[in-house]
């Protein structure tokens, strides 16, 4: 993939994280301005960024969200719930683009319509702006004219609506549209555009050309050209159009032009009698009495007779605008002469000027270009030079101006020695006045001629520069030159690899893989240097080499040991990366459920290896799900209970020495054990003797039991037949252990305790019969000696009583199903070591305890690894293989 | 780097923004120079002038303004400054010109575009006064 879009795709994902953290921040403090300022920032960085790149479907909904942002942050629109869901609708509509991109490295066309729809949804939103001078219409306005032919085709009823619109102050359009030949292949659907236009009130389609015949024609392109009649805001236009507005030509249509009489020419001197009286009661200013007598002769006449028509249309007008009487005395006027009424000198908006229509040009040749731009350039420094002269840089300011105007002089092949006099005369009198005064009289003579005639607005007019730069950029955006930009492209995409990167370094993960084991293998081996140096001395008795052997290990030993930390460090990802989700999550969740709540986020920072954390996220969604449905009470429920309306959600993370807890803890109503114990009983989880014996958190721990689901109701959320048991395992495969407590009425809290790195794994090696296995230690409680005295049988089942605790007590030979009896040592105690078991503690009795060592372990292969009682096996330095016990898959 | 390349400054906040500008400038000949606030663009101008400045308007820390004005105090070679923005802030063109931009262009810019500006801007030779 090209570097440059590679950067993109990574500052957008940054971008959007942020867009929704300020999004969510926003919640708490709706009225904050500099959230809505930087959220702003993010949003028009990532359209700009965007707009890079030939994402039409991104950039217009990123568009939509910035001028909706832009409202906000101006003030003309206030921050809403509606506005913010809509706005993370549209950027995870984005983040989806952003991953197809990577993917397939472009966006497939069926999004189209959904960009479509966000965007339009997002501009519903987007409060019209009034300012016209800045709007982008001016730039749209290809000149064409609309000729009378083209709205003679509209019917008069049509027509007559559009009047009437008009007079009621909706400015009228005319809109022909051209849709791209290749349209259909951009999802693009031009009838659906063409309807959607607001305010349409009339339309047709009509064909480019004439049609080939039916064999020669091609269906796959667009051969038609709509032409419509609206009545809406400009702004409107522009904004459904603004993504093509190459395609499309909006002409501004003056009212008048529509009246136009049409039907069949039959008339007679009764009319001249009508007329006459009409002028009469026109010129008496009775409105009422003249609409009485047009609508009786209208009664009386044919309806197809070009007199009726002339008569409808006056009804019309006196019905709207009756102060228009000349307007009303040409229609009365036409009726003796029965041809259409001259509208010359009446119309109070001009005519549109008759142009030749010139709409679909193709972009002017570089001379032409440069000199449009040469032009907006000294527009520009011409209205800097206009500006008052203050502030203490205004010296420099006008030697800028100074050094612009020589360039573009030196552009023309002058010199510039004159802008230095004048610069130097402003600089004086610490006033632009010199140097405006020199560029006034120097400027027509010299940009003229440069143009072509009648390309250039007037430069008195204000906004020329603005439409010249922008019209610049349109001519540039259409040019269909995209073979060579292409080409260009690739150009960059090699440049690239010189520029500068930033200090951020993608690599696969597969490669730092590689590098964890390599030093994971780096690790065992040097372990070999010790037992090397002890045959070196006993075997071969070089006391000497032996101790240069030990000292070399030292060294060898603390670089290997930095170095797996530091590999270490690189796979480290903060728990932020799976955290980050959960302000959306919950938000959408307890607005769908009716419930409040608020959630609270701890230690973010807090570090693991990336598997880890990538394992967390499932169970954690799963674990907040739960919660938020089953945990948290409704508002009403809450304040019944005396709790605050919101109930609040917390998920804390921290490192405990080796370890990552994660804490999720809930003010909700809490597990009832009672509920709990009839539920299992009643779906066979327990027996009816297991129901009564057991303690109210073994109960609590039985939602973690496979099949089992408290939830009443199965939502739509959480409860889809899948329960903590998945939780559970989930965390099982990391190495992890779930812990849940609850106190009725008060809440939940279930934590969670993850290695650090599934890499290294710390193992207590035991002796039993003469052979050595491991136990992980982080299943390890503690190790003691029992003297066999303290043993005592309850129900054949041996056990101990170790700090208070009844302890069972089983001997590993048993487990292992080796026959020797458990070993003592001198003083008649057995080793036995402690271990951890679903919450239980239980004691392994073994023949004796050797060192703790860091392992690698890796699983059994093949069908070895269905085997439960084994962890894996591990290396040791002297090339043994270590089996590690799974005390869980023991029992 | 020659003596005799034009030097252009682009200050951007926007790491993508700089690279692609990077790209077309240093495509066409030009000694570029990347900037990621006023501050450091400021530094930067006081060590060596420039005779190009492309500048963002919203930046962090110190806006296209901000930084403008604060070169235009400065008693170095002045050199015409494009203020690179988009059609919202392309409205605020008053105060771009009296922060001491000389021009304005309107995001995104196709690079034929660019190109052309700086052609027209930086053809005079030693283009400071």
């Amino acid at each position: 993939m090209n570097s440059l879009l590679e950067q993109f795709i990574l500052e957008a994902r940054d971008a959007l994280h942020g867009i929704a953290e300020k999004l969510m921040a926003l919640e708490d403090a709706p009225g904050s301005a500099e959230l809505m300022v930087e959220l702003f920032r993010l949003v028009h960085t990532l359209k700009g960024n965007s707009g890079l790149f030939e994402f039409p479907e991104m950039t217009r909904v990123l568009h939509a969200g910035e001028d909706l942002m832009d409202s906000v942050r101006e003030g003309r629109l206030a921050y809403s719930q509606e506005l913010a869901d809509r706005l993370l609708d549209a950027m995870d509509f984005v983040g989806m683009l952003l991953d197809e991109i990577e993917t397939t490295k472009a966006i497939h066309p069926n999004h189209s319509e959904t960009s479509n729809r966000l965007a339009l949804g997002l501009h519903a939103l987007t409060p019209v702006k009034t300012d016209a001078a800045t709007l982008p219409s001016a730039e749209l306005a290809a000149p064409m004219a609309v000729t009378a032919p083209a709205l003679e085709r509209i019917p008069e009823a049509a027509r007559i609506a559009a009047w009437r619109a008009a007079a009621s102050g909706r400015p009228l359009f005319w809109i022909v549209y051209r849709p791209d030949e290749e349209s259909f292949f951009k999802g693009e659907d031009p009838f659906h555009q063409a309807r959607q236009i607001p305010g349409l009130l009339w339309g047709s389609a009509v064909a480019r050309t004439v049609w080939p015949t039916l064999a020669l024609l091609d269906c796959y392109r667009c051969q038609t050209d709509f032409q419509l009649l609206v009545a809406g805001p400009r702004a409107e236009l522009d904004q459904l159009f603004r993504y093509m507005p190459e395609q499309v030509s909006i002409q501004s249509v003056d009212p008048l032009a529509l009246v136009m009489p049409a039907g069949h020419p039959n008339g007679g001197p009764v009319y001249d009698d009508f007329a006459a009286e009409a002028q009469t009661l026109l010129a008496a200013g009775d409105m009422a009495g003249l609409a009485v007598a047009a609508a009786s002769l209208l009664e009386i006449s044919s309806p197809a007779l070009w007199l009726a028509s002339d008569l409808r249309w006056l009804l019309a007008i006196l019905e709207t605008t009756p102060e228009k009487t000349a307007v009303l005395g040409r229609l009365i006027a036409a009726l003796t002469t029965l041809t259409a009424p001259d509208w010359a000198g009446i119309s109070a908006e001009p005519e549109p000027a008759p142009q030749t229509p010139a709409p679909f040009t193709p972009a002017s040749p570089p001379a032409v270009e440069d000199g449009l731009r040469l032009a907006a350039l000294l527009a520009a420094q011409a209205e800097i030079l206009a500006l008052p002269d203050s502030g203490d840089w205004l010296p420099g300011r006008l030697k800028s101006v100074a050094v612009t105007l020589a360039a573009c002089l030196r552009q023309q092949g002058e010199t510039a020695e004159e802008v230095e006099e004048a610069l130097a005369a402003s600089l004086e009198a610490s006033s632009a006045s010199p140097l405006r005064n020199w560029l006034e009289a120097h400027r027509e003579g010299q940009v003229a001629p440069l143009l072509p005639a009648g390309s250039i607005p007037a430069p008195a007019n204000e906004i020329a520069p603005v439409r010249l730069a922008s019209e610049i950029a349109a001519s540039a955006d259409t040019s269909p030159d995209t073979g060579a930009a292409a080409g260009e492209w690739q150009k960059f995409g090699r440049r690239m690899e010189d520029a500068q990167f930033g200090k951020v370094l993608k690599v696969d993960q597969a490669k730092v893989d590689l590098l964890m084991n390599l030093i994971g293998e780096m690790v065992v081996a040097k372990n070999s240097l010790p037992y090397l140096a002890n045959r070196a001395e006993n075997q071969f008795g070089v006391r000497e080499l032996a101790r240069e052997i030990k000292a070399q290990y030292a060294v060898i030993n603390r670089i290997a040991e930095e170095m797996q930390d530091a590999i270490m460090q690189v796979r480290m990802t903060p728990v932020s990366f799976v955290l980050q989700r959960f302000p959306r999550l919950v938000r959408d969740t307890s607005r769908k459920l009716g419930k409040e709540v608020d959630l609270i986020l701890v230690g973010e920072d807090t570090e693991a290896d990336k598997n880890i954390v990538e394992a967390l996220a499932d169970p954690l969604v799963h674990i907040v799900r739960n919660s938020l449905d089953h945990g948290l009470e409704m508002p009403e429920e809450r304040l019944a209970a005396g709790k605050p309306r919101s109930g609040k959600l917390t998920i804390r993370a921290m490192q405990e020495s080796d370890r990552v807890l994660i804490e999720i803890s809930d003010d909700g109503h809490g597990i009832d054990p009672v509920i709990i114990k009839r539920k299992a009983y009643e779906k066979g989880v327990i027996d009816e003797a297991t129901m009564e014996r057991i303690s109210d958190q073994e109960a609590i721990n039985l939602v973690f039991a496979a099949g089992f689901s408290t939830a009443e109701t199965v939502s739509d959320l959480s409860g889809r037949g899948v329960g903590m048991d998945v939780v559970q395992s989930a965390i099982d495969r990391v190495g992890g252990s779930v812990t849940l407590k609850s106190v009725v009425g008060q809440g939940t809290t279930l934590t969670l305790s993850l290695p650090l790195s599934m890499a290294v794994t710390n193992v207590m090696i035991i002796e039993s019969d003469g052979q050595i296995f491991g136990v992980p230690m982080d299943m390890v409680v503690e190790t003691v000696r029992l003297p066999r005295a303290d043993i005592r049988s309850i129900k054949r089942q041996k056990t101990t009583v170790l700090r208070g605790r009844i302890v069972p007590l089983i001997a590993l030979n048993d487990l292992l199903a080796v026959a020797a009896e458990a070993a003592v040592n001198a003083d008649d105690e057995f080793a036995t070591l402690v271990v951890r078991v679903a919450g239980e503690h239980v004691g392994l009795l073994v023949d004796d305890f050797r060192e703790v060592v860091d392992v690698i372990l890796k699983p059994l292969p093949g069908e070895l690894g269905r085997l439960a009682t084994y962890a894996g096996t591990a290396l040791l330095g002297d090339g043994s293989v270590l089996m590690v016990l799974n005390p869980k898959g023991l029992f | 780097m020659s003596l005799t390349l034009k030097r252009i400054l682009v200050v951007d906040d926007a790491a993508t923004v700089r690279m692609y500008h990077r790209s077309i400038l240093e495509g066409a000949g030009y000694a570029v120079e990347e900037a990621i606030n006023g501050i450091e663009a400021l530094e930067k101008a006081l060590t060596l002038p420039f005779d190009l400045y492309l500048v963002d308007v919203n930046m962090p820390k110190q806006d296209g303004y901000g930084f403008l004005r604060e070169l235009r105090r400065q008693d170095i070679p002045q050199a015409p400054a494009v203020m690179i923005s988009t059609e919202a802030e392309g409205r605020d063109r008053a105060r771009a010109y009296e922060s001491g931009a000389n021009f304005y262009l309107v995001k995104p810019i196709k690079p034929e575009e660019l190109l052309a500006h700086c052609r027209l801007l930086l053809n005079a030779p030693g283009g400071t006064l």
